[in-house]
């Protein structure tokens, strides 16, 4: 049965004036420019962690295949007890791939075959090395360790949002145990968090001051039946759990971020966080805010209702743009199911809806307020120079990363005085190998800014070309690194 | 046609999308059908004999099995005579279709999925009343009874295809005949899908049909028939027989101008029907009777202990639970490697606990209830059984949805023995035996050491391991790291063997060549020394 298609968007809005556009293209060039600038300079060092991560991931996407095969083998080893165990499939993997190896690692593994020590010292490289990864981009273990980070990000002017690793919630004990796991949360730190010292350019607003304590949550953690099926029966129990998330943040004066996840919970998620913020006891509530995926084709779409609801609501929510981080689920399951793809299939139009939508919000800034979430300088820089032209001052936006990624990017940013927030997961590793594989496929994806940028330090006219100027050059799939190796 | 070999995998066949229900109209679309479709409930439906209505002093009731006070509808119960009767006509009719160029049949099966998806939603209403099947799975059904017709039809075109092997002065020619008449005898939990797929098998390769429908799935077969005459199926060639198995049914296995049997059900009326077909064969007929026969299974997932557990166990209570575990496909075995026993068992009795259990019209329901009275006894039975032979793990309380529906809640044995009752039976309802295992060759020798070879799966991220499963598990569907149910149409073409069934394929490219004879033809073309060019 085919679906029907979404439908299209409503009569949209007159965009800036040409004018506008004109100013914000040429400040656009010259932000970006500066921030290269600043952060070129900032190169990793030989003797530095990030040097050899980033060396690594550099040869891990050499070849589409073996990066495959890396991931599967990272993607299982936290479930591995045994050096026995990790060697055996180190080998198991690595062996599909012969080609890709080097000779000297190809001997390596030959003798690893054969000799019990070499298995071992094998087995500990790899876990060490995987575990490395790990921890670029989860910020702890516990919630001590995370809040070391949280500190230690504010000693460098940038501040946090957390995020609880867990498991796909099954079961009804299992969202029982997240709900209270976010609820702890709030209750334990935010306390502790809200005496740290103030910090003007990161918690002061344009309307007042921002929370300190910072969550972000997945609302299909909160139901085990998150099924766009039954929209009732979600909003029924779900809804409830996200009602009283919002009262404790309240008492504590905590930011709760509903994250986005895969296409078929979005129009769901949607509507949950609406209808319950609508409520005459949330109507007032502020602190909060929800994610727009501008990878999605209905992406300008949703925005458009979500600040219809807001301009109902009389408060302003927080938006944050992404591009999304199901790219290659989203793609190769509507595909599988033969339904419409929802997701663009260029990347230029996954940008080009970034930007349109960056100028939506600023545009509409007294309902939504916009958190660009993105470590494409492009696409910062373009929202920066937006809010320029506009005239909305630096603490009227933020601009968010993740932990672990593009901090000469963050460190560049807050020392021009912008709020920077870095996204912090934290948890089990088992639990973390899910947002682990899709960093790792996001830094090596062909598509990446930080590929073209950082690895692979494209020119700079290429990297802050304007999107829509791939569309006009290049109908097919274009790629923003010059010199990337074919795949 | 250009590519004329039957066994060509066609993997570009397009299989009808499912339902995507985070679309908020197709949830509108199935809850309206439901509503129409709950209106219309208490229809009659007499046999349909050469195109005509036969009404019988016997009726067969279809009730609604999650409330049993509510009937679906009636139909006639057709006996022996009745069968003689549709027999009769589709011998007179059966030489004008197998006539027709395979083209022509073909299209009107495509004209018949046309009309499916036309009725699509309400179809689906049927079934969900009928069946209680939950949303998913009814409208999965349907969109399967779809690919059986298109896929069948393209396959039947392809067969037809001329085949030669010519050396000059001699022409070669190699062609399929339709058997003649065939017997589709179709179970109820698949109850379009499956009585579609061997009754569009049978009418694109030439042969005449006679439908009997399960007995408690007569309805939605009715209206299969209905959408077929209006596809322009010539009435002589497709007649409706619902009607107790043992009158009906096995009259038609027993008559003397019945060809084919075509059976979807339980290993032992599948084997019963082989035996007596074997039986009357060169006795009260002259030619051999074939019997296509597809029975149960007790088909095992396999947990490696370096499985991705999320996928495991969502894979797992899908495969075993799922419409109430009554799917020939089903996962009733689980064996897990001992490392991680606890581990998996503990996250499968919680997220199986959490399973939404109710009538099916809702769209939230996972869970409904069984198919009749005598199924729910079965289960219960086994359920005691398993009582005796292992761990009772999880037993879900219906409380008081059984007063009114066929409700059996989920049921998890751990513990149990690999030559226990519970792990050798095929239970049919939502019952999920739990077995540990040293060691990966001990799950092996598990996983085959029962009757059956249907599907079975593992969860396993080490290569070496899913080798050996590919190579190891004896089962006609292995599914690696995914549940074990839910195969489609070309792309997993269905079937077991074993105690499971002949081994053929529903779904596949080589399905259609058990229901025709293959004649070879060979001319000689010399005369006098001269042939003609090649
Ligand atoms: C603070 C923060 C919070 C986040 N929260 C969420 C969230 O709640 N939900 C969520 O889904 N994501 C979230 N993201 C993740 C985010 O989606 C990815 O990090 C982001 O997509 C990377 O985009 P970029 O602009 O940094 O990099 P770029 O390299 O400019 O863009 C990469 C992105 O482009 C898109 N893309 C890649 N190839 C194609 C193609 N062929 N056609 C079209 N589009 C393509 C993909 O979205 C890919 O991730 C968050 C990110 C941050 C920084």
């Amino acid at each position: 049965m085919a679906a029907p298609t979404a439908p299209l968007p409503p009569p949209w809005e007159s965009d800036l004036t040409p004018e506008q556009l004109d100013q914000i293209s040429v400040a656009t060039q010259d932000i970006g420019r500066r921030l290269f600038d600043q952060f070129r300079a900032d190169r990793p060092r030989l003797w530095q962690r990030r040097w050899w991560d980033d060396r690594v991931m550099a040869w891990a996407m050499r070849d589409e295949h073996l990066k495959v095969e890396l991931f599967r083998f990272v993607d299982v080893l936290p479930m591995l007890k045994s050096s026995e165990e990790i060697a055996g499939h180190l080998l198991e993997y690595l062996d599909r791939v012969p080609d890709a190896l080097p000779w000297w690692l190809r001997s390596v593994l030959g003798f690893g075959r054969s000799n019990a020590l070499t298995r071992a010292m094998l087995a500990r490289a790899a876990t060490l090395a995987s575990s490395d990864f790990a921890r670029r981009f989860i910020a702890g273990s516990t919630t001590a360790q995370v809040l070391k980070s949280a500190r230690r990000a504010r000693k460098q002017r940038q501040t946090f949002t957390l995020d609880i690793l867990g498991e796909a919630v099954i079961s009804e004990s299992e969202a029982e145990a997240y709900f209270r796991a976010y609820v702890d949360l709030i209750e334990g730190v935010a306390p502790q968090v809200n005496q740290w010292p103030a910090i003007e350019q990161l918690d002061q607003g344009v309307l007042g001051p921002l929370p300190r304590f910072n969550l972000s949550i997945k609302l299909s953690a909160l139901d085990c039946h998150f099924d766009p099926i039954d929209p009732a029966g979600v909003f029924e129990r779900a809804g409830e759990r996200f009602r009283q998330l919002l009262r404790i943040a309240q008492q504590h004066q905590a930011f709760i971020n509903v994250d986005m996840e895969s296409y078929d919970k979005k129009d769901l998620t949607l509507q949950i966080f609406q209808a319950v913020l609508m409520e005459d006891e949330f109507r007032q509530v502020a602190d909060v805010g929800i994610v727009i995926q501008c990878y999605l084709k209905s992406a300008l779409h949703d925005l458009h209702r979500l600040a219809e609801w807001a301009r109902q609501r009389g408060t302003p929510v927080w938006v944050r743009l992404v591009k999304g981080a199901y790219w290659d689920y989203e793609t190769v399951h509507a595909r599988a199911e033969h339904w419409p793809i929802p997701v663009f299939q260029q990347k230029w139009q996954s940008d080009a809806t970034f930007e349109r939508a960056t100028r939506y919000v600023m545009q509409h800034i007294d309902h939504l307020r916009p958190a660009l979430a993105s470590h494409n300088i492009r696409s910062l820089a373009h929202g920066l120079a937006t809010a320029q032209v506009l005239g909305i001052p630096k603490n009227g936006l933020e601009v968010q990363m993740l932990y672990g990624m593009a901090d000469v990017e963050k460190r560049a940013l807050a020392e021009q005085g912008y709020r920077v927030r870095v996204y912090m997961p934290y948890g089990e590793l088992i639990p973390g190998m899910a947002y682990l594989v899709r960093r790792l496929l996001e830094n090596t994806s062909n598509d990446s800014f930080l590929r073209a940028g950082l690895y692979e330090q494209a020119p700079v006219e290429v990297l802050l070309r304007d999107p829509l100027a791939s569309e006009k050059t290049d109908g097919r799939r274009t790629r923003i690194s010059s010199n990337s190796p074919a795949s | 046609m250009t590519d004329a070999d039957p066994h060509s995998c066609n993997a570009e066949f397009a299989n009808e999308p499912h339902v995507d229900f985070a679309v908020e109209a197709n949830r509108m679309a199935m809850q309206a059908a439901i509503s129409r479709v709950g209106a219309q409930l208490g229809c009659h439906c007499p046999l349909v004999i050469d195109g005509e209505s036969v009404d019988t002093e016997g009726r067969l009731a279809s009730v609604v099995p999650y409330e049993f006070t509510r009937q679906v509808g009636t139909t006639a119960s057709a006996d022996a005579s009745h069968a003689d009767r549709a027999v009769q006509a589709a011998r007179s009719a059966r030489a004008d279709w197998a006539r027709l160029p395979a083209r022509r049949r073909s299209d009107k099966l495509r004209r018949l999925a046309d009309l499916m998806r036309r009725d699509f939603f309400e179809l689906s209403a049927w079934e969900v009343f009928e069946s209680a099947k939950p949303w998913r799975e009814a409208t999965a059904d349907v969109c399967e009874a779809i690919d059986f017709c298109e896929y069948y039809a393209e396959g039947a075109e392809r067969l037809a295809a001329c085949r030669g092997a010519d050396v000059p002065g001699e022409e070669n020619r190699f062609v399929y005949l339709p058997r003649g008449i065939a017997a589709v005898i179709a179970p109820w939990n698949f109850p379009l899908a499956i009585l579609t797929g061997m009754t569009a098998a049978a009418l694109a390769t030439g042969n005449a049909v006679v439908m009997k429908p399960a007995e408690q799935s007569p309805i939605i077969a009715a209206k299969l028939m209905q959408l077929a005459l209006e596809a322009g199926i010539p009435p002589g060639v497709l007649h409706y027989l619902p009607g107790k198995g043992e009158e009906v049914g096995a009259a038609l296995v027993e008559h003397s101008y019945v060809h084919l049997i075509a059976f979807t059900g339980s290993r032992e009326v599948g084997l019963a029907i082989h035996a007596r077909a074997a039986q009357v064969s060169g006795k009260r007929c002259k030619f051999v009777k074939r019997v296509i026969a597809e029975m149960g299974g007790k088909n095992a997932v396999i947990v490696d202990r370096d499985a991705d557990l999320d996928e495991a166990v969502a894979g797992v209570v899908y495969s075993a639970f799922g419409f109430q575990g009554q799917k020939c496909s089903a996962c009733s075995r689980v064996i897990v490697l001992k490392d991680v026993y606890d581990a998996f068992l503990h996250r499968l009795i919680e997220a199986t606990r959490s399973l939404p259990i109710g009538p099916a019209e809702q769209p939230a329901t996972i869970v409904s209830a069984v198919i009749d009275q005598e199924a729910r006894d079965r289960i219960l039975r086994y359920i005691e059984i398993g009582r005796q032979e292992g761990t009772e793990a999880l037993a879900v309380d219906v409380g008081e949805l059984a007063r009114s529906g066929y409700y059996v809640g989920p049921h998890i044995f751990a513990d149990v023995a690999p030559d226990a009752r519970l792990a050798q039976e095929e239970i049919f309802g939502p019952v999920l035996a739990v077995l540990s295992a040293e060691d990966l060759d001990e799950a092996f020798r598990i996983a085959n050491g029962v009757d059956y070879a249907l599907t079975g799966g593992i969860f396993s991220r080490s290569p070496a391991h899913l080798d050996r499963a590919r190579r190891e598990m004896e089962v006609g569907n292995l599914y690696l790291n995914r549940g074990i149910t839910g195969a489609l149409v070309g792309r997993q073409p269905f079937g077991g063997f074993k105690l499971s069934g002949i081994g053929s394929k529903a779904g596949g490219s080589d399905y259609l060549l058990q229901y025709v004879i293959p004649k070879t033809i060979t001319e000689n073309t010399m005369r006098r020394g001269f042939a003609p060019p090649e």
